[in-house]
């Protein structure tokens, strides 16, 4: 049929349609991401509001503490150690053109005290952590447990947040600085075995060329990212509907919104920090 | 003993759930709300507690109001309520007797007297000697007994239990039902709790509240529920009445 025939107003009404769809789609998903940045800011602010003055759960806080450090060691452990060998491994080439032997200590202390070290282990502390209180929390949701905590006169926000918001504080700054070392262990080694640079040249190169401020910009970004995955690990999980499957979908949104949000805080703090 | 005003409540959730709501509690009177499926009966035990906000209407609890309090005043509220929830809501992480513990602890009860609460509430609902058991080991039952365990621990002035006997096998759902009216009236406590199981509950309420649309449109003696000419509340007790013209 012509485009001038009968049906050629739904013809056109469709193409409207579709045309439509990906600007409802994107809408939504804007809508989305504003609504759960609100959810979490508004959390974050609650949150600060119950720290002065401090009022959680401190067995909690204890407990919370135990199980996220002890818990992600080894892991962050072997994923540090690792890295700073991959570090070298991947730098070797170039180290060996230049001759540049003598600043791999300052190379790999660099990337893994700034930027490395805090990232990667905040990428790991973020799924194994991260997605474990969203999901905990997102169960104890759907199974009415954080409404008994309110019917029993506790506040959620005292009794489950708090701890864990500053548990994930503390651990992954801890995690951070043994992650650093363990990472900084493997690139000595490496660099050792591949390079055949001393271990003794290599740490001189590093103590020579870095500064406390190099390690403390660390500590601050990884502080940074432990307070992201904190708050939207809290707030997906403790806004989950749908039962079983929207813990699912918790866990997976904390996962995801965390992520993205620690390279886009890293990028910042890069800026703020230099 | 308090008492319990819902005046003009409504609520709705993309459709009217609650359209206008309105009852007392009787002050030490155990009163069960039934209604059918879906009628909101739990929404309603969860307004009466404060953990769902009322569009419009007045809650108040011994002159107190729920609707429109801040946190600091349904936290007081609160700890003179106990509340057992429809799929038991016991803390998984904890033991069966630290779940019963947990709100006394809170309220800063020395551990001496905390104990010997906690073994003479488990006691009472026939579960002595389960503190250290793990809670998902327990059956359905078990998990509703610690949950009136933890419900009563503080001694309440007010009890709310949303569905007590559901998913129990008759016998077992009789027993809760049973436990929930001793409790109730060992504290001369206030009691409201929501069943589907109307026949049972009726006959150990003092009063019957049977929401139906939105509205309730039975409030009366429970002894006398079964003989109303309302056409659902007939159909809830089973009878069928020709509708009124």
């Amino acid at each position: 049929m012509s485009p001038t025939g009968s049906d050629a107003p739904f013809a056109s009404q469709a193409d409207a349609h579709g045309a439509a769809r990906p600007l409802e789609t994107l809408g939504a998903a804007l809508l989305d991401i504003a609504i759960q940045l609100g959810g979490v800011g508004l959390l974050a602010a609650r949150a600060a509001r119950r720290l002065l003055p401090p009022r959680l759960d401190a067995l909690e806080l204890g407990r919370q503490l135990d199980r996220m450090t002890s818990g992600s060691l080894a892991v962050v452990v072997a994923t540090a150690l690792f890295t700073g060998a991959i570090m070298v491994v991947q730098a070797a080439p170039m180290v060996q053109r230049f001759e540049a032997r003598e600043l791999v200590g300052w190379g790999a202390g660099f990337a893994t005290l700034r930027e490395v070290g805090p990232l990667l282990i905040a990428l790991v502390f973020n799924g194994r952590v991260g997605a474990f209180v969203a999901a905990e929390l997102g169960t104890m949701t759907v199974t009415d447990q954080v409404d008994a905590l309110r019917a029993l006169a506790i506040d959620p926000l005292e009794h489950l947040v708090l701890p864990r918001l500053l548990a994930m504080l503390v651990a992954i700054v801890a995690l951070t600085v043994i992650g650093d070392l363990v990472a900084i262990t493997g690139a000595v080694a490496t660099s050792w075995l591949l390079l055949d640079v001393d271990p003794r040249a290599f740490v001189h190169s590093m103590t020579e060329l870095l500064g406390p401020a190099d390690f403390l910009v660390g500590c601050v970004k990884s502080a940074v990212f432990g307070v992201l995955i904190g708050l939207c690990s809290c707030h997906f999980g403790l806004t989950v509907r749908g039962g079983a499957p929207g813990v699912g979908r918790a866990v997976h949104s904390s996962v995801v919104a965390s992520a993205a949000g620690i390279f886009v805080l890293d990028y910042v703090s890069t800026f703020v920090l230099e | 003993m308090i008492g319990v005003v819902v005046d003009g409540v409504g609520k709705s959730f993309r459709r009217p759930v609650l359209r206008d709501v309105r009852f007392v509690l009787r002050p030490g009177a155990l009163t069960a709300l039934v209604g059918p499926c879906g009628s909101g009966k739990s929404l309603l035990l969860r307004l009466v507690a404060g953990l769902e906000r009322a569009d419009r209407g007045r809650i108040e609890i011994d002159g107190e109001p729920v609707t429109g309090a801040d946190a600091r005043r349904l936290a007081r509220l609160r700890s003179r309520i106990g509340m057992l929830f429809q799929n038991h809501a016991l803390f998984d992480f904890m033991t069966v007797g630290e779940n019963v513990a947990f709100p006394l602890r809170r309220m800063g009860w020395d551990e001496p007297r905390l104990t010997a609460r906690v073994s003479e509430r488990l006691h009472a609902v026939g579960l002595a000697g389960y503190e250290p058991r793990a809670v998902h080991g327990l059956s359905g039952g078990q998990k509703r007994r610690v949950g009136i365990a933890r419900a009563t621990a503080a001694e309440p002035a007010l009890l709310l239990f949303d569905e007590p006997t559901a998913g129990l096998d008759p016998v077992t759902g009789q027993r809760i039902l049973e436990m929930v009216r001793h409790e109730q009236r060992a504290r001369g406590a206030t009691a409201l709790v929501v069943s589907s199981d109307v026949q049972a509950v009726a006959g150990v309420a003092d009063a019957l509240l049977v929401l139906h649309e939105g509205r309730i449109v039975y409030d009366g003696p429970a002894v006398l529920a079964a003989h109303s000419d309302e056409p659902i509340v007939a159909e809830l007790f089973g009878r069928s009445v020709e509708a009124r013209a």
